[in-house]
This record gives C-alpha cells, structure tokens and sequence, in this order.
C-alpha cells in the first residue's frame, strides 16, 4: 500500500532506536559528571525499550515508506535476537570496561549505532536502504575496531578492517548498479519481477549475472567466507576482546538475513546461478576453516577461523534454496551466536594476571582457578563442535538433513568429515584448558571482573542446555521465518 | 537310590575340594588332607554299593539340571551310568582312593600339603564328571576341568624353575587336542541336531545320517571327519604321538600326581572317548585306519626311547605312552573291550609301579636319576617286590594282569583284516620285547646293580610308612588278579557283567590263531628279560659296546627323537616370530596408513593454509581478485564447458 | 503409565552429577562426599536394575517397560525407551560395573576427585541411554555422548602418554560413527521414521540397503572395534585408569555389537546377509592376529587389550552366523566378557597401584606373598581362556557350534584361538605368580601387598558372577531367546528363499547349511 505520508508503524523501532542514540550523544557531549556510567546503564536499557516497542507493534500490516521497509516475520525475529544479542553485548562492554578503566562513552554509542544499521539491513526491500544500513554499521564498527588508541594492534586492526570493507563495499555497490542499471528500480520486488520477465523473454543476462556474483562476493567478503576470510583472524586479535565479540557476533547474524532476504526475494529465479556459486564458498569456508584453525596457537585467531568453518555450514544450508535449508542455516546461525557469545564471556571473564587470554598455553590451571566458568566454557566449545548429546548437534544434524533432501551425498560427506577435524582442535582446545599439566596456579582470580559476567554466561549456557530439551520451539519458529521468506 | 549313590559318587570329591579349602590357611594342612581321603574313600564305597546292586548292561540316566538351552541344543547335568561308565568310575575312585592315602605319607611334610589334597579332590571329581557325562559338553567339561587340574598339580611346586613350564605345557599341548573336540562337537551338533550321547547313539544307526558328506577344508565322509576329530582330541589327553610331548615334562609334578593322573585315569580319557564313540568309529573306516597307524607308531616310538631314560619317572612315563598305544591300536581293530581291558589292568600295574617309584625317590630323598640307585633290594625289599610284580604284569609274563590283556590285543590285532593290520600286529611284537628291556632294566640298574649313591643318602635309605606300603599292597594285588578277572569280565561278559549297547563288543575267538602265535608275545618278552639281564646284569660292557656300535640310534632314543626342539623350532619360535611381526604391522602399518597417517597428512596441509594467511593487505587483495577472476572465467566458460563440469547449466 | 524405571535408571546418574557439583567443603571433605554420593547413587542404580530384573517379563517377546516423550519432531525423534531380552543384560551389566568401578578408584584417583566421578556418573546415564533407546537419533545422540566423558577420564586421569590415546579414542571413533549420522538421516528421509520397532520389514532398495548398512557397520565395527580398525583399543586401554579400563571393556565395547544386533540385523537383513561372509572373514583374522599380538606384549594391559579384542571377534563371528546358537553365544559372549575382561583390569589395576609398573619382565613369583590373588587372577584368566564351567566358555561354545552351521572352515579355525588365549593367559599367569619373586616383588614387605578387602570383594563378585552362570546359564539363554526367536524369524524366510534359488552347482557344504538351518528351526 503506498501513500504520500508514510506511516512509521512498522519502523517504529528503528526510529525510536534512532532518538534514543541521539539522546545518549546529547549526555556524552555535554559531560554531565558520572555521564559515563548514566550512558552504561542507559544504553541496555533503552536497548531493551527497543525490543519492547518491536514487541508491542502490530504485526498486520508491514510495508512502509512505500514498500521499500519491510517488518515480517523474519524481520521480527531476527530483529530480537539481535536486539537481545547486542544487549547482552553492550553489558559486557561495559562491565569490561569499567574495569579497564576505558572511559570512552562513544563506545555504547557506537554499538547502538551499529545495531541501528544492523537492525534497517534485516528489514530493507530497498538496495539503497541496504546500502545506507550497512555502510551505517561497517562504519560504526570501523571506528570502534581502532577506538582504544594506546593499544597498538587495535589500530592496525582498524586501518585493514577499513581497508578490506570498504574494498568489498565498492564491490556491493558495482553490483547493485548492474542491478539498478538494467531494472531501472531499486525496490527488491520490481528488480526481482524485471529479472523473471528477462528469463522468460530469454533475453541477454549476462548482466544480471555479473551482478548477482558482485554482489555475493561482497556479501562472502562480510561473512568472511572462504576464501575472502583472510581478514578475519587479524581484525579479531587486534581488536579488544569486547569489540571481537561484536563483530564476530551480530552484524554476521544481520548480513546473513539480508543476503538471505537478498537471494530469496531478489534472485530468486537466478538460483541456477547463485546455488551453485553459494555451493562452492560453503565447501571452500569449510575446508579452509577447519585446516587453518588446526594449529591455531591463538584463540582469537581460532576463533576467526572456526566462525568460517561455521559459516560453511550455514551457508551449505542457505545454497539448498529450501525451507529446510533456510530454516536449518537460521537455526545453525542463532546457536552459533548463543554458544559464541557464551564463550567470548567466559574468555573476558578468565583473566590472568590481569590480563586477557591470548593463547592456548594461557588457559591451563583456569580450571582450578574458575571450575564452574571453565565448566561452563567447556559446554560451550562442545557445542560449538556439533556434539551429542549438545544443541550445536541438532543444528548441525539438521543442516546435514537439509543436504541429504536435496541428495548432495558428497558435500555431506565432505561436511562431517571436516566436523571430524573440526572436533580435533575443539579438543584441543578443551585439553589445553583441562588436561594439561598446570606451572603455577594464579593467586589473585579473576575476581575484578564482577557478577554481571557469570550471570550473562551462566544464562547463555542454561540456555544452550534448555534448548536440548525443548529443541522443537526453536526449530519451529526457523522453520515457520523460512516460509515466510519463501512464501 | 542309584541317583543318591552316583550323586554321591561324582560329588563327594567336589565336596571334599570346597571343604578343605574352606579351612583358613594354617589349619588346612592339618584337617584338609584327612577330609579329602575320607571323602574320596566314601565315594568308592558308594560306587561299589552302585556296582553291586545295579545290573551291568543295564543304563541308567540321572538328570541333575539343566545347564543351558538354544533351541533344540539343550545341555544339562546329569550322570549316565552303563558298564564302561561303571567300569571307569570304579577304577576312578578306586586308585584316587589309594593315590590319597599314599599321598599321606608321601607328602606328609610338604608346605602346601592341604592345598596338593584338595586338588587331587578337584581332578577326582572332573575325572569322574568326564566318564559320567550323558551329553559332550559336560564330557568337554570333565575334559577341560582334568587338563587344569593337572596342569595346577603339575605346577605344585611353583617356585621351582621347570614345574610351572611343564604344567603350561601341559595344558597348551591338552589345548591343542581340544580342538579337536570341540570340532567334533560342532559337527557331532550339525550332523544329529544334538549333544546328548543317547540320543547320538540311536542315531547313528540310521543310514541317512552315515551317507551325509561334510565340507571342513575339502569333502569327506561325515562320520569319517567327525572320527577324525575325536581322535585328534583322544590324542591331546592319551598323549599319542605328536601331541605326546607334554607327558614325560609332567613327571615334573609330584610322584602320586603322575600315578593317578599320568598313569592310570586321564590319560585313558582318549581311550575312553574312543571307546564311547565305538559304534561311529564303526562306520569311519578313513579314521580307524589312521588311528591304527597312530597307535602303533606311537607304542613304537614310546618303547624305544623308553629304552635309554635314566629318569626313573621318565622311564614309566614313556612307557605309559607305549601302553596307551597298544590301546589305541586294539581300539583301531574294533576291539573296544579288549582295549578297555587293557586300560584297566593298566591303571593297576602302572599305578603300582609309579607309586613304588615314587617310594624309591622316597627312599633315596629326592634322587630320581636311576644311575645313581642299584643294590636296594636289599634295604627296601617291600617297595622292591612291589615293583617286581609290576614289571611282571607289565611284561606280560603268566598270571599276572598284563598277560592276559596284552595277549588280547596283539591276537586281535592278528584277528583284523584291516589295512595296515599285519605290519601293527608286527609292530606290537617288537615293543613286547622293548618292554620287557625296559622294565626289567629298570629293575636291575635300580635293585640289583651295586649302589652308585653318595654316602649321606644311602645312609637314611628308608623303608616307606605304612600308609604309603598299604596302597601298594592292595594295587600289586589288583595288578595280580584284576587280569583273571577281568578277562572273564570283560572279553567273555562272565560273572554277570555285560556289556550291553554300550560298547561295540564282539567275543574275540581263538580258533583261527595258530598256538604259535599265541604263546609268541610270551616267549618274546622272556627273551627280552633275558637280554635285560645279560645287559645290565652279567654282561655289562656289552650294553656300552652296543651304545658306541649304534651311537647314532642311541642319541635319536636317548634325546626323544629331538621332537620337542623340533616343536620349539617349527611352532613356539615360528608363532612368536609372528605376533612380533603382526605387532609391528599393527603400528607400522595400520596405524601409519591408517588413521595416523591421515591425521598427519592433515596436520601438514593446515600448516600450508596458516602460512597462506599472512596479514599483508595486498595479498589478501591479490586473493580476492583472483577468485573473482575465477569466477568469471568459469561463467565466461560455462557455454562452452562439458556437461560434467557446467553445473550451472548456462 | 507405570512406574517409569528407565526414565528414573537413566537420570538418576545425571542427578547424582548435578548432587556432586553442589558440594562444598574443604577439599578432603568434598573428596569423601563425593566418593560417598557416587557410590550411593550407582549401588541404588544396581538395585532400581535388579528390580528392573525382577520385574522383567522372560517369556514375551516385545518391548517392555515402553516410555515415549516428544521430543525433536522435525526428526520424529521422540524419546522411546523400551527394553527387551536383549537390553536388559547390558543394564544390569553396567549397574553392576558401576560401583565396582568407583570403589575400585577410591584410593587410587587422587586429584580431582570430583569431576571424575561426574564423569562416570554421566558416562553412565548415557550408556543406559544407548541401551534402552528405541529411537535412531536418540540412540545416536547417547552412543555420542559415551565418548566425551571417556575422553576427559582417559585424558585427565590416564598414564604418561595419555593425550594421545584419548585423541585416537575420539577422533577414530567419532570418525565411524558420523557416517551412521547421514544413514540415519538417509534412513529418515527415505521412510519417514527413525523408529527401530517401525522401520522392521521396511523393504528397502538393495543398493540402498547396503549402503546404509555399511554407514551403521563402519561405526559399530569401529566401537567393537573389529580388525583392522581396532587400534585405539590398546593404547586407550593402556593409558586408561584402571576403572576407565574396566568401564571401557565391560561396557563401551559393548555398544558396537549391541548395535548390530539391534539395529543392522533387523533393519537391513538382506545387506546383512550379504556381506556376512566378510565380516566373518574379519573376526576370524581379527581372534587369530590379535591372539597372536597378544601372545607377544611385553605390556600386560596391553595383552589383555589383545585378547579382548579377540573376545569381540567371537562375538562378531556369532552374530554373522545367523544361528539361534551363534547369536545368543554372541550375547553370552559379550557379558563374559565383559565380567571377565573387567575383572583382569581390575587386577592389573591391583599390581599397577603396588608396583606402579605395566611390564610384564619386572613381576614373578606373586603367589607367594599374595595367593589370594592369584588365585582370582588365574580363575579370570582362564575364564577368559574359555575353561568351561567359566562363563567365557559358554560364549566361545556356543560361537562355534552355531557358526559350524554355516561356515564349518571358519569355525575351525576359530576354534584354534582357544590354543593362543590358553597360551597367552596361562603364560602371562606363569611370568607373573609362578616362579621365583623377581626384586621388585621381593623388595616390598609380603604383607603389605595382599589384596585389600575391597578389591577382594569386587575381584570375587566378578569370579562368583562367571563361575555361577557357567554352570547354571539357563537363566541368560532363558531371557535372550524371544529376542533371537525374533531375528530368527526374520532371517529364515530369506534363507528358504536362497536355499530354493541355489543352482546345482553349489557346493554340498552351503546346501546342508541352509538345509540344517531351516530344519534346526
């Protein structure tokens, strides 16, 4: 339904998101004294308005500014747990960094402002509005790579982030412009109807075609598939512990939904061409994940390299093009960002001697410093490694499902194998934290760091061990968002 | 009432095995032994009230319980008692009974006295288990549970060096028989759909069954095959040759142990399993044939090499084998009786003899080497006329017991028309005079040579207790007259026994043999005294001269015919060789190419991938172009590709 | 709905995990606690399983004690526990390791006490999961989740070169099993169901079947482990404490071959009739090398590793011959073994806590200074050598008289893996307790070293259990015979089938086979 006057109902989030942060930026400009911890406190709460003002919207009708602005099903949803996802993550930037003494309020700023970007992506019909979305979020997380000044890495970081995002933007941009240019529209619905109209008339579309591989590469580019990954492991160790949780977390979750929303709605009919392509990254991510992470002495760096070999097996769920698929590569998605943000926690939580943990070697003896986080750690890495009887299991058992409907035997094959090696340096990982002999058990724990932290971890953890027994809810709920994308 | 009284037979012993060792450590060496003799004791007595008052040839089945059940393999416990059963209970219990009593005095100072009563108990009892067993498993079970009690009185003395090895030997050689039987058993079961030996027995009268043809390596004839393998398992417990090996290494265990249970009782096991499978062997020509030359190879081989021991134990052992093949052989020629015969007037003289032994080594505190005995007759005349009547019964010479049986089962080896019948018939008349020869030079170089022993032992050369001269009496009776008796007994089913269906029995006729043939085994174990006395007595260098004409016979003898370093040579260093090498191949092979190698050949490709991420930015950008270059190539090439690689299908 | 035993068997453990992680107190304290509420729990595990026992009804042949929870319905994948003839040994059997196992580690695990006993706890929940579930996923998922406890025991607590055992356990194991993952979603999308009772006769394509087979048989045959693929046995073993050995072999082991007999023979008979002749052929090599392997070790655990893996290849051979014999010998086979087997590590355990040495040439002359010992040492050993009246010698008996059936060759040769493992065990027996004390034995005081009570208690209920059902086994053939009545039932039409179609030239042996099989049954 168009109209002249917008109604702002179903970006009323958003926008309510949008005064919020410039309510935040009025306090941190104005430096009213104690405004730090006002701004720590006030930017999860109104995170948390947020999601209530989502909640509260009426979900009848769902197109604005002229169609351009959708808030469906699969909107809705994403949009909570990215919402819940970033709450969870500004608490523990904060609860981090009031202890780092970083006393910088553009931080929570920053992160609203990503998780804006974050939420217009999953919910624009628009290339321009996509666009818009997310250079809002690149940008923002740019800046908060390189923010802490006095550590070295985390500008390095910053200027290759840079440098590698805006690269793949341009790519974004060239593409949507084939796109635009042989269309002549910006909105999903008119190019994806101008596109059939091309194949029917078997017209020349070869244009297309240039466009929509632009436009994947950029988008494998953003997810940090292979073989465009290799940005990752240097962005995550440079930056802070916090930020590397960010941006290994929730802006993959958001572009997944738009290159999801993207394929569906946009190129839907071109699947012939983007299937096999979204194939072979997924395989390409798979392989390389699992090898690089192998001697990966760095946690962050194996971090990076397992999200990968993650986003392989989302992306083999999404390359099936099937309510199975979407729904398992979704499903996939949200479990990966439960346990991934449970294990980023408890590495902020593990300190020793004051500082961060860096490699391997730094973990052994935190099991008898901190039995219950390294228990809890444990669970998460395990289920992270797809292993019964743990949710990650599920996930990864329903993607596979998703590959044997579509009869891709081998792909399947060559999936759990690589889960195989994958489960190698998973153990690895445990082994080092448990098994390992300990030199010298450090005195002062990681107290400093407050409650709030095991508080979150324990939730995410309890959570992971809910969904075990209440797996149905949650595949349901994927399963009905994929319809909903496919129609 | 019969089932009280063979209940009682078979478990008495088991009951005095428990008991006694329920006694805490220092007590068992007071109470145990007295136990176990009395408990034994009564068993005999009850299986003479069984004798008594149940008719030969007449079966009688009693069912304890069921052990298992599959489908129409149904196994249980129980006795099955007819004449062989009988026979062999009695002779059983009867020298278990004497061997514990001898063993009181024997091993009245022995450390571990209580624990040697109760494992003779052990064997008792499987002895008995094995002859009374109504179906072949418990039979296998008597069968096994006799090879581990001997290999554990074998072993007795454990701290020594050779017991413990001989005892392992023992049982692995046993083992080797076992498969046989167990062999049998599986085909016995996938031929009649049954176990139980009544049943078998019914059965095999039926054609159809005999007809079938069995495939193990190669066709054959079922009941050949089946023979075959029963043998191969008579052969393992009868110490037949080849598998005879372990026998004269158990003369390691103490002196009673090798009367009872290397004389007399297990190692007739085989005979008995022949002669319980009489009327298949029957119908397996291929397998009697082959056991005939078995039998008289090994009472050949035995004989000779019995010639040149100077083990005292050693020598009786070897001749045991030579006996048990006689048996063997009359078992071949289908003359099961006679051949059962034997193995009684067997148990008794060959039990004397051991036991006198055992109280020579007594009398000479441990020493065993013959040459270092001679002249005892005269300080231990009892044990010397003991062993006298038991070299007579063994000869053969008229009256005593072994006269008859031996008799018996060279004339029926005369008798058959089988092939290979008349070089057996030969054969079994040279080892008379091999038997004699050895016997006899027992006897001289022990009794009658001038003393070859050093002064501390010939000084307490003792006369043996009484508890140790009363077995000895009552068996060199039994080694007397059991030959009498038992040929009226056992050849012509007088005094009321009967061999009923139990036994394939034919009455064996002396009509068609010459009377030269018939006094021949006489005349030919006199001669064999004769040589005897002139080489160990009045001519003595002769026996020299001969040893350095023939040194070459002399070594094969004297060495057993190396056949044990042959087995080391050919089996243990073979086998070992191999396990070596397979655990070589487990680490070498399996695992290198197997999931190590694999695990390695990952590890070393991630180590390309890590270094492939350098952080330079121009390679990342590098990387990044070329893969969109690929891309585009690949869809710039699609029209063109074959179908198998355009999977876009532009 | 009544009384839900295996849902209460099941969590039990898990709630004794959730019990341990709550303990507070000054280490000494907790240790005790601990030791205390993991004995309590497992022993009442025994008594629910004995009750279990004797509420179990012998003589029908369907599941009983049926539990279904919804559960993951993309999948189907409710939770159905049930259990038969079959299952209901493996409980019991695990029940009844359990506190044998905790009471065997009092003394001798030291450091972190507690999370190792959660670790058995849970090792045991799942393992009474695999054996009671009716459902393939949920099968799948408790098969899984034995090895992460076991490889943490192995890792934590094992010996010097423990690392590696516990990688090569996981890895390889996991390797085996995630192709039975895509089989069991191929068996899903294909049918619809992941329910054992409803996939029966569920006539598949040939190819398919056999394919699907071969996803279930890789991962059993890893688990059993067959040969060639059972080189983690040994090092695992080695490396293991001494409760992780006796777990490892009395029942880990186990899950493989109750997963062929649970699953392959039912759900895809034709492939496992097709490919019976190899797998024959492999347990075969598989009793003769790994006897020969066995004959040689200088390690003793590792010897007894061997032999187990020995064990197994009788338990595979019985299973393949398709006979009632062969199959209930099989399972008999599986519970001696894991009596007997379990009992030797406990023993070797024994020394290892005196001596703290695993070679073979540094013992001797035991039986002098322990005799009690050794005499319970001689009995498990010839158990496991198939001395008959022994429980071991039921299992192998029975193997072979079943396999005669249909592969006499096989079963023959077979039968000469009774020479080696008398050999192996007998020698090992002589090194160790015969002979003269070698120093290292002489060197501690005689009295020091005699089995404790508690070691004696858990060494004697293993050699009661063996001796006792050696001679009086109606009772387990009794309980496992409906369930073999029913495989029976299914495999005899098809050898009808292939008994009809044989052509003429077919050897005299294979005709009889069918022919004795049909008129056995």
């Amino acid at each position: 339904m168009l109209s002249t006057i917008p109604d702002f109902l179903p970006a009323t989030a958003e926008i309510f998101m949008l005064f919020s942060i410039l309510l935040l930026m009025l306090i941190g400009v104005c430096k009213l004294n104690k405004s730090l911890d006002i701004l720590d406190y006030l930017a999860p709460c109104l995170t948390l308005c947020t999601l209530g003002v989502l909640l509260l919207l009426p979900q009848n009708h769902i197109y604005t500014f002229s169609g351009s602005y959708i808030n469906d099903q699969f909107a809705f949803v994403s949009k909570i747990l990215l919402l819940l996802a970033n709450v969870i993550i500004l608490v523990l930037s904060k609860s981090v960094h009031k202890y780092e003494n970083l006393k910088i309020f553009e931080i929570p700023v920053l992160i609203l402002f990503a998780t804006l970007g974050m939420m217009m992506m999953i919910s624009s019909t628009d290339i321009i509005i996509a666009f818009i979305s997310l250079e809002l979020t690149s940008l923002s997380l740019y800046i908060l790579t390189a923010i802490d000044r006095n550590f070295k890495p985390a500008s390095e970081a910053g200027i290759k982030y840079f440098i590698y995002g805006a690269l793949s933007t341009t790519f974004f941009l060239f593409g949507l412009s084939f796109l635009y240019g042989i269309t002549g529209s910006t909105h999903f619905d008119h190019i994806s109807n101008d596109l059939s109209a091309l194949l029917l008339n078997k017209e020349d579309t070869t244009l297309a075609i240039m466009g929509i591989i632009f436009i994947t590469v950029s988008f494998m580019f953003k997810l940090g598939a292979a073989p465009f990954h290799y940005w990752l492991p240097d962005v995550y160790q440079g930056t802070k512990l916090t930020i590397t949780t960010l941006i290994a977390t929730t802006p993959k979750f958001a572009i997944f939904a738009l290159y999801v929303r993207f394929l569906t709605q946009v190129v839907p009919d071109f699947s012939y061409i983007w299937k096999p392509l979204v194939l072979t990254f997924a395989i390409l991510s798979l392989l390389l994940g699992t090898l690089g992470a192998l001697q990966q002495k760095n946690i962050k760096r194996f971090l990076a390299y397992s999200g990968t070999m993650n986003i392989g097996f989302v992306l083999l769920g999404v390359a099936q093009f099937t309510t199975a698929g979407i729904a398992a590569s979704g499903f996939y998605m949200f479990m990966y960002l439960l346990t991934l943000i449970g294990i980023f926690a408890s590495l902020m939580y593990m300190k020793k001697k004051g500082f961060n943990i860096q490699t391997f070697d730094d973990l052994k003896g935190m099991s008898e410093q901190c039995p219950v986080l390294s228990f809890a750690f444990c669970i998460g890495i395990i289920s992270l490694a797809g292993l019964p009887p743990l949710p990650g299991f599920i996930a990864k058992a329903y993607v596979l499902y998703a590959l044997l409907l579509e009869e891709h035997y081998l792909v399947a094959i060559l999936g759990v194998v690589s889960t195989v090696v994958a489960t190698a340096y998973y153990l690895n990982l445990l082994k080092s934290l448990l098994i390992d002999a300990v030199q010298t058990v450090y005195t002062q724990a990681a107290k400093q760091t407050g409650y709030t932290i095991k508080l979150i971890i324990m939730s995410l953890i309890s959570t992971v061990l809910l969904i075990v027994f209440t797996p149905n809810v949650w595949m349901k709920i994927a399963n009905i968002t994929a319809i909903d994308l496919l129609h | 009432m019969f089932d009280l009284l063979i209940f009682l037979a078979v478990f008495l012993p088991l009951a005095g095995f428990v008991v006694g060792n329920l006694f805490p450590e220092r007590y068992k060496n007071k109470h145990a032994p007295l136990i176990c003799t009395t408990f034994v004791g009564v068993s005999f007595i009850s299986t003479l009230l069984l004798t008594i008052n149940l008719k030969f040839g007449h079966v009688h089945h009693t069912h304890l319980w069921t052990w298992f059940k599959i489908k129409n393999l149904k196994v249980d416990w129980g006795m099955l008692i007819d004449s062989l059963t009988l026979t062999m209970v009695l002779l059983v219990t009867f020298i278990s009974t004497l061997v514990h009593m001898y063993s009181l005095g024997y091993m009245h100072n022995d450390y571990h006295k209580g624990k040697f009563f109760t494992l003779l108990s052990l064997f008792t009892f499987a002895m008995l288990l094995l002859v009374t067993a109504p179906n072949l498993l418990q039979l296998f079970v008597g069968w096994e549970g006799v090879g581990l009690a001997s290999y554990l009185l074998i072993g007795f003395w454990y701290t020594k060096k050779r017991p413990p090895t001989a005892a392992m030997k023992a049982f692995i050689v046993n083992r080797v028989g076992d498969v046989g039987l167990v062999a049998a058993i599986g085909l016995i079961f996938y031929v009649f759909n049954t176990i139980e030996l009544t049943s078998i027995f019914t059965k095999i009268a039926v054609s159809s069954y005999s007809k079938q043809t069995l495939h193990l390596f190669g066709d054959m004839p079922a009941f050949d095959l089946i023979g075959l393998c029963l043998l191969l398992g008579a052969m393992g417990k009868s110490a037949q040759f080849g598998l005879h090996t372990w026998l004269p290494d158990a003369m390691e265990g103490p002196t009673p142990v090798s009367a009872l249970i290397h004389a007399a009782t297990m190692v007739t096991a085989g005979i008995f399993l022949i002669c319980r499978f009489s009327h298949l062997f029957e119908l397996a020509p291929i397998a009697q044939t082959i056991m005939l030359i078995i039998g008289s190879i090994t009472t050949l081989f035995a004989g000779y090499v019995a010639l040149t021991q100077n083990d005292i134990k050693k020598i009786i052992a070897y001749s045991t084998c030579s006996q048990l093949g006689y048996m063997v052989m009359a078992c071949a020629v289908s003359a099961y009786s006679v051949a059962i015969f034997h193995l009684v007037t067997h148990a008794f003289f060959k039990a004397l003899l051991f036991l006198g032994a055992g109280s020579v080594i007594h009398a000479m505190s441990g020493e065993q080497d013959i040459r270092r005995m001679g002249g005892l007759y005269k300080n231990i005349p009892f044990t010397y006329i003991m062993m006298l009547i038991g070299s007579l019964a063994i000869t053969g010479i008229p009256i005593f017991s072994g006269f008859f049986s031996k008799d018996a089962i060279i004339e029926s080896l005369y008798n058959s028309h089988m092939p290979f019948s008349g070089a057996a018939f030969v054969i079994a008349i040279i080892v008379v005079i091999f038997t004699a020869i050895y016997s006899w030079r027992l006897i001289f170089i022990t009794f009658h040579q001038e003393p070859h022993c050093d002064e501390q032992v010939s000084a307490h050369i003792h006369e043996s207790p009484a508890s140790m001269k009363v077995p000895l009496f009552i068996l060199s009776i039994g080694a007397i007259f059991s030959g009498y008796i038992g040929k009226k007994c056992y050849l012509n089913e007088r005094l009321g026994f009967k061999w009923g269906k139990t036994l394939m029995h034919a009455p064996l006729d002396h009509s068609n043999i010459p009377v030269f043939i018939q006094y021949l085994p006489l005349l030919f174990s006199i001669l064999g005294i004769i040589i005897a006395y002139t080489l160990y007595i009045t001519r003595r260098n002769i026996a020299d001269y001969i040893m350095k004409k023939c040194y070459f016979l002399y070594k094969l003898s004297h060495n057993k015919f190396y056949i044990d370093e042959l087995y080391d040579f050919i089996f243990v260093r073979r086998v070992k060789f191999l396990g070596l090498l397979l655990s070589k191949g487990d680490i070498n092979m399996i695992d290198r190419f197997g999931p190590d190698g694999i695990a390695s050949g990952v590890f070393k490709t991630s180590g390309f991938v890590k270094k492939a991420a350098t952080g330079q930015v121009n390679h990342m950008i590098l990387a990044f172009v070329v893969a969109l270059v690929l891309i585009f190539a690949y869809m710039l090439c699609v029209p063109y590709l074959p179908l198998q690689l355009n999977f876009i299908g532009g | 709905m009544h009384f839900p035993i295996l849902s209460i068997l099941i969590l039990l453990p898990i709630f004794g995990v959730l019990v341990l992680s709550i303990i507070r107190g000054q280490d000494e304290i907790v240790s005790r606690n601990a030791k205390n509420v993991a004995l309590l729990i497992t022993t009442i595990n025994f008594i629910l399983s004995l009750y279990l026992l004797y509420q179990f009804e012998y003589h029908y042949p369907g599941m009983q004690f049926e539990e279904i929870y919804p559960w993951i319905s993309t999948f189907e994948a409710n939770i159905h526990f049930g259990i038969d003839g079959l299952s209901v040994y493996f409980i019991v059997l695990t029940n009844l390791l359990m506190p044998i196992c905790i009471v065997a580690s009092w003394k001798q695990i030291k450091n972190r006490i507690r999370p190792y006993l959660m670790c058995f706890l849970f090792l045991q929940s799942m393992v009474l999961g695999t054996f009671c579930s009716l459902n393939l996923i949920l099968f799948y998922i408790c098969f899984e989740a034995t090895l992460i406890p076991m490889f943490f025991i192995i890792g934590i607590w094992g010996a010097e070169d423990r690392i590696y055992a516990s990688f090569k356990l996981f890895l390889y194991t996991l390797f085996g099993s995630v192709f039975m993952l895509l089989a069991i979603l191929k068996v899903f999308i294909e049918t619809g169901e992941t329910d054992f009772l409803l996939l029966q006769n569920y006539d598949w394509n040939l190819n398919l079947e056999r394919l699907l087979f071969l996803g279930f048989f890789i991962a059993f045959s890893i688990k059993i482990p067959m040969w060639p693929v059972h080189t983690w046995l040994p090092t695992a073993h080695t490396q293991a404490p001494t409760a992780g050995s006796v777990i490892l072999a009395g029942v880990l082991l186990k899950l493989g071959a109750y997963g062929m007999i649970r699953i392959c023979l039912p759900l895809f008979p034709n492939a496992s009739m097709f490919f019976s002749e190899h797998i024959v052929i492999l347990s075969l090599i598989a009793i003769l090398y790994t006897s020969t392997v066995a004959l040689v070790q200088k390690d003793m655990k590792k010897l007894i590793a061997y032999s187990s893996v020995a064990h197994m290849g009788f338990v595979t051979l019985g299973i393949f011959s398709f006979t009632p014999q062969g199959l209930s010998g099989a399972v008999v086979q599986m519970l001696s073994h894991g009596i007997i087997s379990a009992g030797l590590f406990l023993c070797i355990g024994i020394l290892y806590d005196r001596f703290h040495t695993r070679k073979i040439k540094h013992y001797g002359g035991l039986f002098k200074s322990m005799p009690q010992f050794s005499i319970l040492f001689l009995t498990l050993l010839l158990g496991s050598a198939g001395l008959p009246g022994t429980l071991g010698f039921l299992g192998e008996i029975t193997v072979i008289i079943g396999t005669f059936r249909r592969f006499p060759n096989v079963a023959f040769l077979s039968a000469m893996g009774m020479i080696l493992s008398a050999s192996y065990g007998l020698w090992l027996y002589r090194r160790l307790c015969l002979g003269t004390e070698s120093e290292a034995v002489a060197k501690i005081a005689s009295s020091r070293i005699e089995v404790t009570k508690s070691e004696r208690f858990n060494l004697s209920v293993l050699v009661i259990i063996s001796v006792f059902f050696g001679v009086y086994a109606q009772p387990l053939f009794g309980i496992i015979n409906p369930f073999v009545k029913k495989i029976e039932g299914i495999f005899k039409p098809r050898f009808m089938k292939q008994f009809e179609n044989q052509n003429s030239v077919s050897i005299v042996s294979e005709q009889k086979d069918v022919k004795s099989v049909i008129n056995n049954s």
